[in-house]
């Protein structure tokens, strides 16, 4: 009877499956999208796409214009901001349709506020939506930016200022040739820090890391794609099952085999061509590129302590809220929850200590650093056994819940 | 409105506080604000940055306490020692450290002044990334106000004075008067409000995400109404009149779930104006139970309805502006309730955007009631 229910459960896997390779197909494409944009948009130093800012205002014929060109001249910032001159209904215009993060206007008596010691300040105007986190970023560097300009034209200014008072001839041509100092100095503005690049020992790359937490994403929201498999139907099953000799033990460990099996399948194919794929396209990507073309079947292999312990949370949630609706609001609560607090839409890095130790020692933000240990190619001993430990507890307390609900 | 559509929305409310999965996801709302509002509070940066130097040296510890007091992204602290913090950044604990190596002014004066070439500053960072490019344009914009005044004095020096008596208080006084003008950059938002400066990008995604419990708890009220449509509940009404059993089983949903984010955001002070965000929030209650009801009426069950809510979840919390701003997919936002809801928290404007969106998706539900009926 045990096998016969083993073989029945594998069944009806069989049969709900096609659903849940759809849905899950669906959201691997949304995670995709969003991990694709955010990775090109916020990291990826070699791609030429970068974060578009509008200039306007009355630059023309003075020494700002000058400063301004230094400033589209930065190398280092070239990788992500671009300035680009335009009239102010362009600027609007454009901000509203995206098309740029933001603008800077320079006022009309900027630089007479200048000469005269007054506050003119620049303004940079964004989209209303600000609370995005690449809105906090630019409007960080677009206030360090402002200060060098600024700054530099305080500079020429005073000298100027002192030179007429003193009446030392060729004002003009002294101001223009601080201004030129000062691009010069700004444009070699690296030369004055030495740089050493330090190889990073248990570090992923960027995009290792983003590959790991889309993945720990997609096993989060798993739980709701097999919710076709996993949702529970007539108690009375149970109970019937359990007089045939089939014990909530054993229904139990049978219903989680099944479903472990299943996200295993599921999980290893892709695992095994992506990884392949991957090594042959040579992206920036060492975790992988460094690898065999065999290192997604290892990553899947090492990976399986993570599959083990979120599939037996999954598998809990549905023992514990046994109703379709209820189980789904449940799971995209903790899937929304853990994946923030694990890292899954901001790097686990920009949170503080106490966060990370309580991620750390829960098993989402456990299953995220087994995942990153074996992206790397190495074997995570302590996370696999506390994963494994998380498991066991998870499957106990459904045998229990199971057993309280037969003998009810 | 007649008794028997009050008894049915009564009975909508009853059999949904009865839900205990319903009342634990509304209880984690404020345990989770709470936990984040408290965490937040910690020290935290997108990157972690040591900075070194000796109290005997002014100049660099000016410059070293102006990056570690300033509000900033990222958080700079003063580092202990050399080694150990380039361990740390070899253990992937540390996104790099600076070294001011003392007498910096003087160092800082012969490198600009020619006479030497030595660089005066050492970083050893990590693995480069954008953010750490962006780390490079604080380091130098914090030294910058030292750097500017040491070019104009040596330019001064050389092309003034030679020319005429002028005074080194002469030459400090000149600058001070420019440089002392106060703040050089103000930030606007395009409907004309100010922008405020903000670090804690930690609590930022709160209003969003607290958003998408609102949507979700309206699409669980259609997932509801699905089941009781397949159910055979509302066998006893007409397939022409099964709009408002749509909506009076969305609404309480989206209403208790609505009602204690908002509560929560008040409370926890992420909201400026609490007479705004009720007007917002009540617009987004409207918006969100027509796109529940819509859904309850175009997906023609339960599976499939269950299906399609994990994937609209998932694509309003990764592509509305809630962790990163992705400007080239806002027209796709635009069909996202909680896009309109967060835009519309700044203006007038945009909140008329959110009732705009709402009548719309009303209109639309009427739309495909009226098919439905016609095809039953």
């Amino acid at each position: 009877m045990k096998k016969k229910y083993l073989s029945l459960r594998f069944k009806k896997a069989m049969k709900v499956y096609p659903t849940v390779l759809a849905i899950s197909l669906a959201l691997l494409i949304v995670i995709g999208v969003f991990t694709f944009f955010t990775v090109r948009s916020l990291y990826d130093e070699n791609n030429d796409h970068r974060v578009r800012i509008g200039l306007c205002g009355s630059i023309g014929g003075t020494y700002l214009n000058i400063g301004v060109e230094a400033i589209k001249s930065f190398d280092s910032l070239n990788l992500s901001m671009e300035l680009v001159e335009m009239t102010l209904e362009e600027a609007d215009r454009s901000l509203r349709s995206g098309d740029i993060y933001g603008y800077v206007i320079v006022p009309e008596g900027f630089v007479n506020g200048i000469v005269n010691y007054e506050n003119v300040p620049l303004h940079y105007v964004m989209n209303s939506d600000n609370d995005a986190f690449s809105s906090l970023v630019i409007m960080d560097v677009a206030r360090t930016v402002a200060s060098l300009v600024t700054t530099s034209q305080y500079a020429v200014y005073s000298m100027e200022s002192l030179a007429r008072e003193n009446h030392v001839s060729y004002v003009g041509e002294n101001g223009e040739q601080l201004n030129l100092k000062f691009i010069d100095l700004i444009l070699a503005r690296d030369d004055t820090f030495s740089n050493t690049r330090l190889d990073v020992e248990e570090n992923n790359s960027i995009f290792g890391y983003y590959i790991c937490s889309g993945i720990l994403l997609a096993l989060l929201l798993w739980g709701i794609s097999c919710s076709a498999l996993l949702t529970k139907r007539d108690p009375s099953l149970d109970r019937l099952l359990a007089s045939k000799g089939v014990g909530p033990f054993s229904q139990v460990t049978r219903e989680f085999f099944v479903f472990f099996a299943l996200t295993f399948v599921t999980f290893f194919a892709p695992c095994a061509i992506l990884g392949a794929c991957l090594k042959a396209a040579d992206l920036p990507i060492p975790e992988i590129s460094s690898g065999p073309y065999y290192g997604g079947i290892m990553f899947a292999i090492k990976a399986i302590p993570a599959l083990l312990a979120v599939c037996a949370i999954h598998f809990l949630i549905y023992e514990v809220f046994k109703k379709g609706v209820g189980v789904i609001l449940i799971q995209f609560f903790i899937t929304v929850i853990a994946g923030y607090i694990s890292g899954c839409f901001y790097h686990v890095n920009f949170f503080p200590d106490s966060v990370r130790n309580i991620a750390s020692q829960l098993p989402w933000g456990r299953s995220l650093t087994l995942l990153k240990a074996s992206v790397r190619g190495e074997t995570d001993v302590l996370s696999s056994a506390i994963l494994l430990v998380f498991a066991a507890l998870a499957v106990g307390l459904s045998v229990f819940l199971r057993k309280r609900e037969v003998s009810a | 409105m007649t008794n028997r559509k009050l008894t049915f929305i009564r009975m909508s409310f009853k059999s949904l506080v009865r839900k205990r999965s319903f009342w634990l996801c509304i209880a984690l709302i404020p345990l989770f604000v709470l936990f984040v509002s408290v965490t937040s509070k910690d020290d935290s940066g997108v990157l972690k940055i040591g900075v070194l130097y000796e109290d005997s040296d002014p100049a660099g510890k000016e410059i070293a306490e102006s990056l570690i007091n300033d509000d900033h992204l990222i958080y700079f602290f003063r580092a202990e020692d050399e080694e150990s913090s380039i361990h740390d950044i070899v253990r992937g604990r540390l996104d790099a450290l600076w070294i001011f190596e003392g007498d910096t002014e003087s160092r800082m004066r012969e490198y600009f002044t020619g006479k030497s070439k030595d660089p005066f500053v050492r970083v050893f960072e990590r693995e480069g990334s954008i953010t750490l490019f962006m780390s490079h344009e604080f380091l130098y914009g914090a030294m910058y106000p030292k750097i500017a005044y040491i070019i104009y004095e040596d330019f001064v020096e050389r092309n003034l004075v030679p020319k005429a008596e002028i005074t080194e208080e002469q030459i400090k006084e000149a600058y001070a008067k420019h440089a002392d003008t106060g703040s050089i950059v103000v930030f606007d938002t395009i409907e004309g409000g100010k922008a405020e400066q903000k670090t804690d990008y930690l609590t930022l995604p709160l209003r969003g995400l607290l958003s998408l419990t609102v949507l979700l708890c309206a699409l669980a009220g259609a997932l509801y109404y699905r089941h009781d449509l397949e159910t055979g509940k509302y066998n006893c009404i007409s397939a022409k009149k099964r709009l408002f059993p749509a909506y009076a089983t969305v609404f309480p949903a989206a209403f208790i779930c609505g009602a204690a984010v908002y509560v929560t955001l008040v409370v926890s002070s992420q909201v400026e104006s609490a007479a705004w965000e009720a007007l917002a929030m009540a617009l987004y209650i409207w918006a969100v139970t027509s796109v529940g009801v819509l859904f309850g009426l175009v997906i023609p069950s339960v599976k499939a309805l269950g299906a399609v809510v994990p994937m609209y979840m998932l694509t309003c919390t990764l592509l509305s502006p809630i962790f990163y701003n992705l400007p080239m997919l806002t027209p796709i936002m635009r069909f996202l309730p909680n896009y309109h809801y967060l835009a519309s928290s700044y203006n007038k404007e945009l909140l008329m955007s959110l009732g705009i969106f709402a009548a719309v998706i009303t209109v639309l539900t009427f739309v495909a009631d009226k098919i439905r009926a016609r095809l039953a």
